[in-house]
């Protein structure tokens, strides 16, 4: 796995500032919608294991969006590598680990025992992270993953404007529906709306410019090249959509 | 490649502004090089169909719209292969449209022999040529209407499967709903109906031949499907600009 956070927190932070929340809302009430409706409840029991939470704050807001939807709490386990996400994470959520839905905290997929199962498995913006994602999604499926129970991945697509040049950036939407169909999982998808709403004035600092192209275009030579870029991707009331996928793989049964 | 990659961002820029005024020039030349064509190249024993300049720079316009309009990035809530599917589905769908606008006018060109009688431009074998002059005659005055119901089809199918996706997510009465009720009702449905009750009035009038109702129905019909091109344009606009959503 790449050390996303060591490597790009402070400028994944100061992009998440730019970025429409509303949109942000939407995209995990909607994947909570999904689980909701993809995966059987059975006497009120649900288990999540996000894989890559970073700070947590995106799973535990999916169960509490699953709660409110279906009054049933779910049980969260999590996959982070990051110390410093899981420092954060640990801010997040653990102190209130007791009352909360935190049941299992792992380092890594490898340290996931076969025995332990989980109705679903959520990638959010994590996929693009792991070196061999069909190897360890195999893993999980066959190993974690309950019958009838489903895969749900929030992934960018590969056309996606903003990310154009990043060369590490792998698995994205069509990659993973293909390691769907590869793992025998009914694959289902949705296309969402994820915003990044550019200055009104456009004026980014050229520091913060500098940093967001970093990470999310580093084959831009220059901000002003970056700054171009962005006000090229777009639209009249300075937004850029990254079109988020919601891929759903769905397990059979009997498998 | 530093040229290169400016050179094709220049481009692509240059595109962006350029549109809309390409689009209008292109309707334009097209029309201007259809209606020289018709006036300097069409030998004078040839009667062709009155409005065929008209009609196929109409069609291109629309085409050229679309491609536009298509380029959107895909309706909310969709199956990514319902998105893929409608953006080449709508392309495909007008160009043929635009190919069988082509067909009919060969088909209803006619020439005039030495004795002064008229005769189709192309014959095909007895029976082959009785159907297909029946087609000709059947789908001809239509044509241009076609692409209205179509586009009015498209927005009913899309607004079916976005409300069915969303409902799936648990996401009720969405911006992309409101977006597709609103191009339905204030686009479709204003220029769809009235067309319709017109060529059935004409259809029932005893005092309209064919000719002057295939005059009436291509004029009307070429005046629709730029009106409806506009119409979406000014919705799009004003949707965006008056809620700052995106569709």
């Amino acid at each position: 796995m790449i050390d996303f956070w060591t490597e790009f927190d402070k400028s994944y932070r100061l992009f998440s500032q730019f970025c429409d929340s509303d949109d942000w809302h939407r995209i995990l009430r909607a994947v909570a919608g999904a689980v909701i409706h993809h995966v059987e409840l059975t006497d009120c029991q649900l288990s999540l294991l996000d894989v890559g939470c970073g700070s947590g704050v995106a799973s535990e807001t999916i169960c509490e969006q699953i709660y409110s939807q279906t009054r049933c709490f779910p049980s969260l386990s999590v996959v982070e590598p990051s110390s410093i996400a899981r420092d954060r994470f640990s801010a997040n959520i653990l102190a209130n680990a007791d009352a909360g839905p935190l049941k299992h905290s792992f380092r890594t997929i490898c340290e996931i025992p076969s025995d332990f199962k989980v109705d679903a498995i959520l990638f959010l913006h994590s996929t693009y992270y792991l070196d061999d994602l069909e190897k360890e999604l195999r893993r999980l499926v066959d190993s974690n993953l309950r019958p009838g129970g489903a895969v749900f991945t929030l992934v960018l697509p590969e056309q996606s404007p903003f990310f154009l040049g990043i060369r590490h950036l792998n698995n994205c939407s069509d990659a993973v529906e293909s390691i769907f169909r590869a793992l025998s999982l009914k694959t289902d998808s949705f296309e969402l709306k994820s915003r990044f709403i550019l200055p009104r004035n456009g004026a980014l600092t050229d520091a913060e410019a500098d940093r967001m192209r970093k990470f999310f275009m580093p084959n831009a030579p220059s901000c002003a090249d970056f700054k171009s870029r962005l006000r090229e991707y777009s639209n009249a009331d300075g937004l850029i959509d990254f079109r988020d996928h919601l891929l759903i793989g769905k397990k059979k049964m009997r498998q | 490649m530093r040229f290169l990659d400016k050179l094709a961002r220049g481009l692509r820029a240059a595109k962006t502004w350029l549109l809309p005024l390409t689009h209008l020039l292109g309707f334009v030349l097209i029309l201007l090089v259809l209606t020289a064509m018709k006036r300097w190249t069409i030998p004078d024993s040839w009667k062709v169909p009155p409005l065929a300049a008209w009609e196929f720079a109409a069609l291109v316009h629309v085409f050229l719209v679309a491609q536009k309009m298509m380029d959107f990035r895909g309706f909310e809530y969709a199956s990514k292969r319902f998105n893929s599917w409608i953006r080449r589905g709508v392309l495909n769908v007008i160009g043929l449209f635009i190919l069988l606008k082509l067909a009919t006018f060969f088909f209803e060109t006619k020439t005039t022999d030495e004795k002064g009688i008229l005769s189709p431009l192309v014959t095909l074998g007895s029976s082959a040529g009785g159907t297909v002059n029946q087609a000709i005659e059947l789908v001809s005055p239509y044509i241009l209407v076609m692409p209205l119901f179509f586009f009015f089809l498209v927005n009913v199918y899309a607004r079916h499967h976005v409300i069915m996706r969303a409902r799936q997510l648990r996401m009720l009465h969405t911006d992309q709903e409101l977006y597709l009720t609103g191009l339905i009702k204030f686009v479709d449905l204003p220029v769809i109906l009235p067309f319709s009750l017109m060529v059935g009035y004409l259809k029932l009038d005893p005092v309209c031949g064919p000719d002057s109702e295939g005059l009436v129905v291509g004029i009307i019909g070429c005046c629709l499907l730029i009106v409806s091109n506009l119409l979406t344009g000014v919705f799009d606009e004003h949707w965006v600009s008056a809620a700052g959503r995106d569709r």
